[in-house]
């Protein structure tokens, strides 16, 4: 068994999805012709596929209603932008909040230190702000709780599913 | 219901230049024509995907819908979506994961759970393809999947393997077996 042998299977799949370029075509193919067990496999996989490919043609179907989809969206568009901006407003108040406080205690902090020594200003408060609004899911998590009581199931539900992709 | 067919004058690739991000947005907003053309993108490789999936007209519809629907969601709002096309694949697949769980349940308490038809082609045709999305179902998931979202809905293996969570050459990998389980599932079933 040769080096090229490992992982067939991918390459087998990109020639047939002509992901290869010319000289990966040429290697793949003077491959196929020397070793047995490729050629068998390459030619197990380009049958399963020619039968799929005749299926999938017959395979058709109607489109579902989509005036009522839009209609749909639109509408739950509506209040769930309610929603959101309810919730924008609600981040915001508790954002002004926490800030305030973090800013308190630091420069309560500060002070104590003598002033000099730890420099706040408002860049920073901003900083925390747009931390919390970008990357900190849990607090979203946590204030979305708050807000949507019950609905926060679905909320949960949507975090799970997006980080399948994250990377 | 009335709804306006807005296919007024103005040129259709205005929509087609707009992101999936930028249309969802619009959409919600009730902008018809970035509908329309966020629905063409996705539905129909959205809708065949679950239909071969689930098995089920109804219940895909119904999943259709709710994938949509999501995209108007607080997620998406607040900009934590980073790639809307495996956002909604990857939404799609955690609810038919849970449908089939769910249909397997019922099957295993005796209930024969719905196996309807897909397809409205004649009899003989009607056989093989049935066969072909029974042996379908009977595929390791991960195999099924990657099968799925190639033929049906025709996403590249980069996009497959972001929704899955998986390496592009697994993708290919669990594709290439994918395909040759199923002839030799079909067996005497399949002679081109
Ligand atoms: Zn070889």
């Amino acid at each position: 068994m040769n080096k090229y042998c490992r992982e067939i299977e991918v390459k087998i799949v990109d020639y047939s999805e002509n992901m290869l370029d010319k000289t990966q075509r040429e290697i793949f193919l003077a491959h196929i012709q020397d070793c047995e067990d490729c050629r068998r496999k390459f030619e197990e996989f380009t049958a399963a596929r020619d039968i799929l490919a005749n299926t999938a043609q017959k395979k058709d179907l109607n489109e579902s209603d989509k005036d009522l989809l839009f209609k749909r969206l639109t509408e739950r568009g509506r209040r769930s932008k309610i929603m959101y901006n309810l919730a924008a407003a609600t981040v915001a108040v508790v954002l002004i909040l926490v800030s305030t406080f973090i800013y308190s205690t630091v420069s309560y902090k500060s002070r104590l230190q003598q002033a000099g020594q730890t420099v706040i200003s408002s860049e920073f408060i901003i900083d925390v702000e747009e931390e919390l609004i970008n990357s900190d899911e849990e607090t979203f998590e946590m204030l979305s709780s708050a807000l949507y009581g019950d609905d926060y199931k679905e909320f949960e539900e949507i975090l799970d599913e997006t980080s399948i992709i994250k990377p | 219901m009335v709804v306006k067919d807005v296919r007024d004058d103005r040129p259709e690739r205005d929509y087609q230049s707009f992101n999936d991000r930028e249309l969802v947005s619009m959409f919600t907003d009730g902008d018809r024509r970035a509908f329309e053309e966020f629905y063409k993108r996705y539905h129909h490789g959205l809708m065949r995907f679950i239909m071969s999936y689930c098995r089920d007209k109804n219940l895909a519809e119904d999943v259709v819908q709710d994938v949509f629907v999501k995209l108007i969601g607080f997620k998406v709002r607040a900009g934590l979506v980073r790639n809307i096309k495996s956002y909604i694949y990857a939404s799609a697949l955690n609810r038919c994961r849970d449908i089939v769980k769910k249909e397997q349940k019922n099957t295993a308490l005796g209930d024969n759970g719905s196996n309807q038809s897909v397809t409205d082609d004649s009899a003989a045709e009607h056989i093989d393809i049935e066969i072909m999305n029974k042996n379908i179902q009977n595929l390791p998931e991960r195999q099924k999947e990657v099968l799925l979202l190639r033929t049906e809905s025709d996403l590249q293996f980069k996009e497959i393997a972001s929704i899955l969570g998986i390496s592009e050459n697994s993708a290919k990998v669990n594709y290439f077996y994918a395909l040759t389980s199923l002839k030799k599932m079909m067996g005497g079933n399949f002679n081109e």
